[in-house]
C-alpha cells in the first residue's frame, strides 16, 4: 500500500471511529441497525444450536462408552432414590391436599406456580467480562426481555437480557452488572439487602447494603425480595458463607455461596408468566 | 472464492467455536479470544485493508452475541486490526514465532481498553489482580492459539509468497 492509500485508509478509520464512538457513548439506537443485528444474530445462532447439540451428543457419548460401570452404577443408584422418591412424593400429594383444604378454610389465596418455558443452553458469552449464557428458546417460543431464568431445581440464573426468534441471552446472576433484591428466609429474620455479581467469580455473590444490627447468620438461605417487581419472590439464590463488616461499621455485606452453578447447567426453565 | 469471504466464514467458525467449546473448556478458568486472535492473525498475514474490514465484522459479531451492535469490540478490534497490517510486508512470514509475539501484545492491550471503555468495569476492578490472574493468562492462551492458527493459514493461503511480504 503506498502513502498516499495509507493516507485514506487512516481517514476512513478516523471517520469510522469517530462515528462509531458517538454511537457508542451517546448510547445512539439506530432502528435500522437492530434490524441488520437480529438479522445476523437470528442467521448465526441455529448453527450455533446445532454445533452445540452435536458437541454435547459426540462427548456425552463418549462419556457413556468410557465410562460403561460408572453409569450402570449411577443407573442402580437413581432407581434405588427415584423408589425413595416416589414414596415421599405420595406423602407430599398428601400434604398437598390437606393444605389445598386448610387454604380453602382460611380463604387465602392460591398459590400458582409460575408458567415456565424450558431450554436448553446452546451457548456462552464470546467476552471475558460478561457472563451470558445463549439459550435455545426465543420470541418465536414467547421468550421476552427481562423475564427471570431459573435452572431446574428453582434457583436464579439469572434474567433475559437479548430476545432472537429462535434463541435468546441470559445475563448471568454473577455478571457485574446484575443486581437483585434478597432476603432472609428465615422467618424470625427477613433481613434485606442488594445481591450484586462479582467480576470473574462465578461461585459467590455480595449482599450488600445489610442494616448493621440485622439479624443473619452464616448458612442463612437468601431468596429473592420481590421488592423490585424484577423477580417474582421467593426464588433461591444461594446461602450465606461469610458476614462482613462494611462502610466503616454503619452496614453488614454477606458472602453469598450461589445454587446455580453454570458448570453444571444444561438447560434452563424461563419464567413467562411474571 | 474471493479470499475475504474465506476469512468472514473463517470468523463465523471461530465466533461459533468461542461461544461454545473454548466457553466450556476453559483450563484453570482462562478463557481465550478467538475472534481478537483470528483479527491479528489475518491482519499481519493480508495487511491493513484486510485487517480493518476483519477487525470491524469479527468486533461486530461478537457485540451482536453480547446483545449489542456497535460495541466495545468493535471499537477496539477494528483500529487493532488495522495497526496489525501495517506489519505486512515487513517480516518474513515463515517467522512463526511474530504472529504469537504480536498477539499476546495486542490482547494485553485489548482487555485493558475494554476495561477502560467499560463504564461497570473501570471503577470496580482491582487492576493488578485482574492483570495477574486474568488478563496475562488469557493473553498466553491467545497467543497459543495464534501460533496454531497462523500456521494453518500461511500454509493454506500464503505458502509460495512467503519472503518479506508480497
Amino acid at each position: 500500500m503506498n502513502n498516499k492509500g495509507r493516507l485514506i485508509f487512516a481517514a476512513i478509520l478516523i471517520v469510522l471511529l469517530a462515528l462509531v464512538g458517538t454511537l457508542y457513548f451517546f448510547n445512539i439506537n439506530i432502528s435500522y441497525f437492530q434490524y441488520i443485528e437480529s438479522g445476523i444474530y437470528n442467521l448465526i445462532s441455529p448453527l450455533i444450536e446445532f454445533f452445540s447439540g452435536l458437541y454435547y451428543e459426540t462427548v456425552s457419548y463418549w462419556h457413556g462408552l468410557l465410562n460403561v460401570d460408572e453409569v450402570m452404577e449411577k443407573n442402580k443408584r437413581l432407581e434405588r432414590e427415584l423408589a425413595s422418591l416416589k414414596l415421599e412424593n405420595l406423602m407430599l400429594k398428601g400434604f398437598q391436599r390437606e393444605n389445598e383444604r386448610l387454604r380453602k378454610l382460611l380463604s387465602f389465596k392460591q398459590h400458582v406456580p409460575f408458567e415456565t418455558l424450558g431450554g436448553k443452553v446452546i451457548g456462552f458469552s464470546p467476552s471475558l467480562w460478561e457472563n451470558k449464557l445463549i439459550i435455545s428458546r426465543g420470541s418465536n417460543d414467547g421468550v421476552r426481555k427481562k423475564m427471570p431464568v431459573i435452572s431446574y431445581n428453582g434457583a436464579l440464573v439469572g434474567r433475559v437480557d437479548y430476545v432472537g426468534s429462535s434463541s435468546s441471552q441470559v445475563s448471568l446472576i454473577y455478571d457485574p452488572e446484575f443486581v437483585v433484591g434478597g432476603i432472609v428466609q428465615r422467618n424470625e429474620s427477613r433481613t434485606i439487602g442488594v445481591v450484586k455479581g462479582q467480576l470473574n467469580n462465578d461461585e459467590i455473590n455480595i449482599m450488600e447494603k445489610i442494616s448493621w444490627d440485622a439479624d443473619i447468620q452464616k448458612g442463612d438461605i437468601i431468596v429473592t425480595s420481590g421488592f423490585s417487581n424484577n423477580y417474582p419472590k421467593g426464588l433461591p439464590i444461594g446461602k450465606v458463607q461469610e458476614i462482613k463488616s462494611d462502610n466503616y461499621g454503619l452496614s453488614q455485606s454477606a458472602d453469598i455461596k450461589l445454587f446455580s452453578s453454570i458448570h453444571t447447567i444444561e438447560e434452563v426453565l424461563v419464567i413467562t408468566d411474571f | 472464492m474471493n479470499r475475504n469471504i474465506i476469512f468472514v466464514l473463517i470468523l463465523i467458525i471461530g465466533l461459533i467455536l468461542q461461544v461454545t467449546i473454548l466457553s466450556v473448556f476453559t483450563p484453570y478458568d482462562i478463557k481465550p479470544d478467538i475472534i481478537l486472535v483470528l483479527v491479528i492473525v489475518i491482519s499481519i498475514l493480508d495487511g491493513p485493508k484486510t485487517g480493518l474490514l476483519i477487525g470491524i465484522i469479527g468486533g461486530l459479531l461478537q457485540d451482536i452475541f453480547l446483545g449489542e451492535f456497535i460495541s466495545v469490540n468493535t471499537i477496539i478490534k477494528a483500529p487493532l486490526g488495522f495497526i496489525s497490517g501495517f506489519l505486512e510486508g515487513h517480516f518474513y512470514k515463515g517467522n512463526y514465532l511474530l504472529a504469537p509475539a504480536i498477539t499476546f501484545a495486542a490482547s494485553i492491550i485489548y482487555y485493558l481498553l475494554t476495561i477502560v471503555l467499560s463504564e461497570e468495569l473501570i471503577f470496580s476492578v482491582h487492576y493488578w489482580q485482574t492483570f495477574k490472574n486474568v488478563i496475562v493468562p488469557s493473553s498466553i492462551y491467545n497467543a497459543l492459539l495464534a501460533l496454531i492458527i497462523y500456521i494453518s493459514l500461511y500454509r493454506l493461503f500464503y505458502y509460495g509468497e512467503n519472503y518479506y511480504g508480497r
